[in-house]
């Protein structure tokens, strides 16, 4: 019992810590998830230069690194602490904040070869994150700069955050080496790492017969395309290019390392234990400069209230299906938004939010992306039958040429609106009459009794019944003994046991058993205690001991005297082998009047 | 048997009798002259309540208030119900546009009858109309925040007595019979009885003393001592509740929980509890 009470009272307070813990926890909205990168300011160098390693964490509010990955004959430099930066920035009405940690170690090889960094581990708000692999590639000589050509081209080196922009890789090397080289390899440290922005899907639009294969980082295949050979530096050179679409996520500056394009000649190895391998015989390497991008924040002079992060040189078209409606019929508007920008990524406007649509209910709308086109249909219903086109829609757009907001319209659509014949209805100026008001004051107020809340010491009382009641009660029940005792289950038996037994008895012996087993059962005693024990003495001992602890079964002294007379006759039967036939006389008497003395006996509470 | 019926009579009659609330005390002297004096004191009370609502009526707020404030003032609970005048006294002084003082009367009203759904409609309309932020938390916290204050604490005394008791009774039955639903029961209402209690436990917990409304428009300054230039310490919003510690002519030492304790002016205030002063 007591275990319940705690089992409950522990229950009720989980249930009100988890309240409490889930209040806080509902108010907090989600959060952007960490993001971490890491790569080297340059996938080469030459023996006796180092280069760096750039670890980058965004979107996280505290990261830490336990420990850099020890790789033979590379010397890591010290892990001080990290570059913090926060950053707020507001959207359409929401506040996004950024944070970024970013450490930078130096890397000093110790001798020429190909090492791999493996991934380590970097802890971002207690979860634990690993890099990925890095390659590094030391050699004694970078030669080949004069053979060679490459070059990182942005669409911008101006950018706002937001802004969707490419990167164009062009590289290529003396047409005189074609024959020679089998092998082009792009050594890019920074692919897939670059912080602060998001690669986007690029389709590709290399004709088939331009496609030609390039490695990055001797790891993964690339498609790159062929263009036709340029005069670089007074030579005809063959020319590949790659391109890759991002778009800024914050502002800052973006910092591409040092890139290299490797050309190299490689043969066959005809070693036992690793034939059919490329082994390069001959390697040529060019660098692209380091490159610097500026990404500005989206100014706040100008900026539209219902801006909805749109940016780029973007245009607009709407069409409306079906043009000739009924009042309060569904009008499908559709509106495409084209052109240069980040067309995935704004949030349409909301005409519902617009005056100009205040005669429309929307309904709800339907969003698609498309290569190049954003396309939103909004299910629009007419309210009035006055209403004689579909306005235009206005979109705030930041235009980073003009470095300033544009707003991009719809052209407006002409309709029909037919009235709804008998329809009635609450017009705007009617429902203003019905706006709510207060409930009307109490003019005849009841006669109240007050009642004060019970005192501490009345709950405590009331709460103290429960072990009480059950203490007192089950004392009680002790003293008048436990109905589920074998003693008193055996007591409540006795007369159906003594009529079982008179009946089966075969001799005066049988039945006499018979009495004494129930006379004994009655005052829960053994039955061997009443033989030849005085029925009357019995009755006077019990009557004085009546009012004790133990319950006492009533017998008169009348009664005490019939039991006395029925046991000495039976003892005599038994007993006595002369008197048999006086004891067959007996014999049918006394069954029936055993029978009837136990019946009286139990009425009168023995 | 019977006997044992016999017993849980008794144990049933005993509970019952524990359940009466205790007996206010009457101040009224024989019974006779109680009875008339009540009588005289209900009749004057029902005729100012008439002439307030004829006032209110009319228009005339003002008059419709002073009745009703003095209505309060005689403290003559037994012959109306205080919560009735404290809600009549909100609707007059939203028709006086005094939105914030209204939402202090039907805050009032609420303490004592925490279920009038009126008195929260018309709050909720006095929270508008002053431009009150009336959140209380998350969803969580503020829906067990009405859960507990939907109840008095005389009501959560008395139910959780009374399921006390029942569980009580299933202990004593369930000890004599031995029967499992009886033990299930009796967990039951003694877990039931400790939920219903929590409103009684929270106002319990609460620090004794007069609870105040901010009533000022917008903000009130709490000072360091009951002067006017004496430094500020902080500044309440127009809605916010404190506690009252103590009163110096018209200024009331107040207990603001988180932001500390300070004097404050008494026309800044007015009071959640009884007694209900006069609003200037």
């Amino acid at each position: 019992m007591v275990r319940c009470l705690l089992w409950t009272v522990a229950l009720a307070a989980c249930l009100f810590t988890l309240g409490a813990r889930l209040a806080p926890a509902a108010a907090l909205g989600p959060q952007a998830k960490a993001r971490l990168t890491a790569h080297l300011s340059s996938g080469v160098v030459k023996m006796g230069a180092s280069t760096s390693l750039v670890i980058g964490v965004e979107d996280a509010a505290q990261a830490s690194i336990a420990q850099l990955p020890k790789v033979e004959n590379l010397q890591f430099g010290p892990l001080g602490r990290p570059q913090e930066r926060k950053q707020f920035s507001t959207i359409n009405g929401r506040v996004y904040s950024s944070s970024q940690y970013a450490w930078v170690v130096s890397v000093t090889p110790l001798a020429e070869g190909e090492y791999t960094i493996p991934p380590f581990e970097v802890v971002m708000d207690g979860q634990v994150a690993r890099t990925s692999q890095l390659k590094l590639k030391v050699v004694a000589d970078l030669r080949g700069e004069e053979l060679g050509s490459f070059e990182l081209r942005p669409s911008s080196r101006k950018l706002v955050e937001g802004q969707p922009f490419s990167l164009e890789l062009r590289f290529g090397y003396d047409e005189g080496l074609a024959s020679k080289i089998n092998i082009r390899n792009l050594i890019l440290s920074w692919w897939g790492e670059l912080p602060g922005v998001l690669e986007l899907e690029t389709q590709s639009q290399v004709a088939q017969n331009s496609r030609e294969v390039a490695f990055l980082n001797l790891e993964e295949r690339l498609e790159v395309e062929q263009l036709p050979t340029e005069d670089v530096r007074g030579r005809r050179f063959l020319m590949f290019r790659l391109q890759r679409n991002y778009v800024a996520t914050r502002a800052g500056k973006l910092e591409i390392p040092t890139s290299f394009f490797e050309f190299a000649r490689a043969v066959r190895s005809n070693d036992i234990f690793s034939s059919g391998t490329l082994e390069k015989v001959e390697s040529y390497f060019v660098r692209a400069q380091p490159l610097v991008l500026e990404i500005l924040s989206l100014p706040e002079k100008g900026r539209p209230i219902d801006f909805g992060g749109a940016i780029g040189q973007l245009s607009a078209r709407a069409d409306a299906q079906p043009r000739d409606v009924d009042q309060g019929d569904s009008i499908r508007f559709e509106v495409e938004w084209t052109g240069t920008g980040n067309l995935d990524f704004f949030s349409p406007p909301d005409p519902s939010r617009l005056d100009a649509f205040a005669g429309f209910r929307l309904y709800g709308s339907t969003e698609t992306k498309q290569p190049g086109v954003r396309k939103v249909v909004y299910d629009l219903a007419p309210l009035d039958s006055n209403l004689r086109e579909i306005p235009p829609l206005p979109m705030g757009v930041f235009d980073p040429d003009a470095e300033a907001y544009v707003t991009v319209t719809t052209q407006p659509i002409p309709i029909r609106v037919r009235a709804l014949e008998g329809a009635t209805g609450l017009a705007s100026s009617e429902a203003a009459r019905f706006e709510s008001d207060l409930e009307d004051i109490v003019s005849i107020s009841r006669p109240h009794s007050p009642t004060r809340a019970p005192g501490p010491g009345w709950i405590a009382l009331a709460f103290a019944t429960i072990p009480v009641c059950y203490l007192a009660l089950r004392g009680v029940a002790r003293r008048r003994a436990d109905p589920n005792h074998p003693l008193e289950r055996r007591r409540r038996r006795a007369p159906k046991e003594l009529a079982r037994a008179l009946q089966s008895a075969a001799d005066a012996r049988a039945r006499l058993d018979g009495l004494h087993e129930f006379l004994g059962a009655r005052t829960r005693e053994p039955a061997q205690l009443w033989v030849g024990r005085s029925a009357k003495a019995w009755a006077a001992s019990a009557e004085q001991r009546r009012g004790g602890l133990e319950p006492m079964p009533r017998l008169s002294s009348e009664r005490a005297g019939q039991l006395d007379m029925a046991v000495e006759a039976l003892e005599r039967a038994a007993y006595a082998a002369s008197h048999v036939c006086a004891a067959g006389a007996v014999q049918a008497g006394s069954q029936a009047e055993l029978a009837e003395l136990a019946k009286t006996l139990v009425r009168e509470g023995f | 048997m019977s006997r044992r019926v016999l017993l849980l009579v008794s144990v049933l009659a005993s509970s019952a009798a524990a359940l009466q609330p205790a007996a206010v005390p009457s101040p009224m002297p024989p019974e006779q002259a109680s009875a008339v004096a009540g009588e005289n004191t209900q009749q004057g009370a029902q005729h100012t309540l008439a002439g307030a609502s004829s006032a209110y009526r009319a228009g005339d707020y003002a008059k419709a208030s002073a009745l009703w404030s003095s209505v309060l003032a005689q403290g003559s609970e037994q012959s109306v119900d205080p919560a009735d005048i404290l809600f009549n006294l909100g609707n007059a002084a939203v028709r006086r546009a005094r939105p914030v003082e209204a939402l202090g009367w039907y805050r009032a009203c609420l303490k004592l009858a925490p279920r009038r759904s009126d008195a929260r409609f018309n709050a909720t309309l006095a929270s508008t109309q002053a431009s009150l932020d009336q959140s209380q938390g998350s969803d969580v916290t503020a829906t067990l925040g009405r859960l507990i204050s939907s109840v008095t604490a005389a009501e959560s005394g008395y139910a959780s007595m009374l399921l006390a008791l029942f569980a009580g009774v299933c202990t004593a039955v369930w000890s004599w019979r031995k029967d499992a639903w009886l033990r299930r029961l009796a967990v039951a209402s003694a877990a039931l009885a400790l939920v219903v209690l929590v409103p009684y436990i929270a106002r319990e917990l609460k620090p004794n003393g007069q609870e105040w409304f901010v009533r000022a428009p917008k903000t009130a300054t709490v000072h360091s001592e009951p002067r006017k230039d004496a430094a500020s310490l902080f500044e309440l919003r127009a809605g916010d509740q404190v506690l009252g510690i103590e009163r110096v002519l018209d200024w009331i030492k107040i207990d603001a929980e988180s932001k500390g304790r300070g004097w404050m002016q008494a026309g800044d205030l007015m009071p959640l509890d009884p007694p209900f002063g006069p609003i200037p």
